[in-house]
């Protein structure tokens, strides 16, 4: 099975082709401001490097959350649209379940993204990313007064308290969701995890 | 000759829609899917609530038009989407689907100013003649422009500070009246009359306008009234306030046709839905020997069809973009 994975929602642009999970290509360049100009010109550099086109791919795994709401939404519009126009299968992943890829610990693993105003995007995996605790949308002090204490936290973002640098496995994540059943590509949408201010304030004044 | 179909996208605002337009003129099939009612619940378009609309609808919108069309990609020679100017988070995912179909099908992606596309929604009522003046008033636009051919747009004024709909949904607003302020407005406006003192705004020898004095003078007229305990006559303001709009628009657009020698007149965006302002233009174009052109209803406020006919156009003189086509939140009309 060839699969396209697609990753614009936090930290880095990246795009890999794989077969079953083996890499064939994978580009992974820091996100900047510039992500909606790169992308496709990235996406097709990798078609071109190995002598792909999209059609031959079966699925594509795309991250849909939590992280930027702009940069998850990017990548989400161009595999949605490539699913449904080519009618490919379609897996959303999350981000954090991303950042705990990481191979290098047998503990849980809180991965963490900072959301500001003391609050984070958090999910806890165990080694081979079985879900311990479903993402959420919550204060960063909540989330670490309910951790068991041998759990090791990740991010790309600084905290006062030590994490590790994800060290991203695609491969483990694929092979994780390699028996998933695809969704409609038109519900396929981004996991923001959280409302907008505007709903939220709505709500609010109407009690 | 064969025949050339342009597949559009727009979602510069809080309308997702795609099109397909047969040689410029034709319409093959539209749709509109439209938020407006989600944003009036918050008096106006909430830029994040936009984005997030759009991309739940996107693939739905290019899916329904094709099907309506009875069509595929493989029959589209272009595909044309609307850049900029409008909401960068809406912007971008009608730039990335263009630009994923255009990679997909290896089909020429034509990018569509989003002022172009409400101008060229009149080659959908006829073949635009030039030299011709636009009007092009909308919620983000109050602009003046002579076009000497097609796709030469050489702006002569335009407003300093509020665009003309945005002018009318603030006024709404101070009114306790429903977003969007211009249809409802319209409405009161027959059933008042002109008795509030208003001044023309901008009332000189240029062709630019300002809308933000004569919004300040409907706050301040409303706030001295409520504190003298008066009650104000909403339908009278209305009026008082769309005439006064009116005859500032009309006054300018008049005076511009006159000196330019021109007698074609387009108008376009949202506002030229306002059927007291058509029906001025129309008097005075009557008045003095001029054509007048203005867009069918539905092709007044945001939709693809426009961005089809002006990408025909675009398409025909070669203008192309690549994958890296980057969506503008501002950017001027070229």
């Amino acid at each position: 099975m060839i699969s396209l994975f697609l990753d614009t929602a936090y930290h880095n642009m990246i795009v890999g082709i794989y077969k079953d999970t083996e890499e064939l290509y994978l580009s992974i360049e820091e996100n900047d401001n510039r992500l909606s100009e790169k992308l496709l010109p990235a996406i097709k550099r990798a078609f071109d490097c190995t002598n792909l086109l999209l059609s031959n791919i079966d699925r594509i795994y795309v991250v849909n959350g939590p992280g930027s709401f702009t940069g998850v939404r990017m990548g989400c519009t161009v595999a949605k649209t490539i699913a449904w126009s080519l009618e490919k299968e379609i897996i959303p992943i999350s981000e954090l379940e991303l950042l705990a890829s990481t191979e290098t610990t047998q503990n849980n693993k809180l991965a963490l993204i900072d959301a500001r105003r003391d609050c984070v995007y958090a999910g806890v995996y165990n080694q081979e990313l079985g879900v311990i605790k479903e993402d959420c949308y919550t204060l960063l002090e909540t989330i670490l007064s309910n951790m068991e204490e041998d759990t090791v936290m990740i991010s790309y973002d600084s905290f006062d308290f030590e994490t590790m640098i994800p060290k991203i496995n695609i491969p483990l994540v694929i092979e994780k969701h390699k028996f998933d059943h695809s969704i409609d590509p038109h519900l396929l949408n981004p996991n923001y995890l959280k409302r907008t201010e505007a709903e939220e304030k709505h709500d609010s004044t109407r009690g | 000759m064969k025949d050339t179909y342009i597949f559009a996208i727009e979602s510069s605002c809080d309308e997702t829609s795609a099109s397909i337009i047969k040689n410029g003129n034709v319409e093959v099939a539209t749709v509109v899917l439209s938020q407006m009612d989600i944003h009036a619940l918050y008096g106006g378009v909430v830029p994040e609530i936009a984005s997030r609309h759009h991309i739940e609808n996107v693939t739905m919108v290019l899916e329904e038009v094709f099907r309506k069309a009875e069509m595929t990609m493989e029959d589209i020679d272009a595909i044309a989407v609307t850049y900029g100017p409008g909401l960068i988070g809406s912007l971008l995912i009608g730039v990335q689907a263009a630009k994923t179909l255009s990679y997909i099908y290896n089909r020429p992606l034509v990018p569509v100013h989003h002022i172009a596309g409400h101008i060229y929604a009149n080659n959908l009522v006829k073949p635009m003649k030039f030299p011709l003046i636009a009007l092009v008033v909308s919620g983000g636009h109050t602009e003046l422009i002579y076009m000497k051919e097609d796709y030469s747009f050489e702006k002569i004024g335009g407003t300093l500070d509020d665009a003309v709909g945005e002018a009318y949904d603030k006024v709404a607003r101070v009114l306790n009246l429903p977003y969007p302020g211009g249809p409802i407005i319209e409405k009161l406006s027959l059933e008042g009359k002109d008795t509030y003192d208003l001044p023309i705004p901008l009332d000189d020898n240029s062709y630019h306008f300002s809308f933000s004095g004569l919004k300040s003078a409907v706050i301040n007229l409303v706030h001295n009234e409520e504190q003298r305990g008066n009650k104000i006559r909403t339908a009278d303001l209305a009026t008082t306030f769309q005439n006064r709009c009116v005859e500032v628009l009309t006054k300018k657009t008049m005076r511009a046709l006159k000196e330019y020698h021109v007698n074609h007149l387009i108008i376009a965006g949202g506002v030229s839905a306002n059927q007291i302002l058509r029906n001025r233009f129309q008097e005075l174009c009557l008045e003095n020997n001029v054509e007048l052109t203005v867009p069918q209803m539905k092709y007044c406020t945001d939709n693809a069809a426009m961005i089809g006919a002006a990408g025909y156009f675009a398409y025909k003189l070669g203008r192309r973009a690549d994958l890296n086509l980057c969506a503008k939140a501002t950017d001027s009309l070229k």
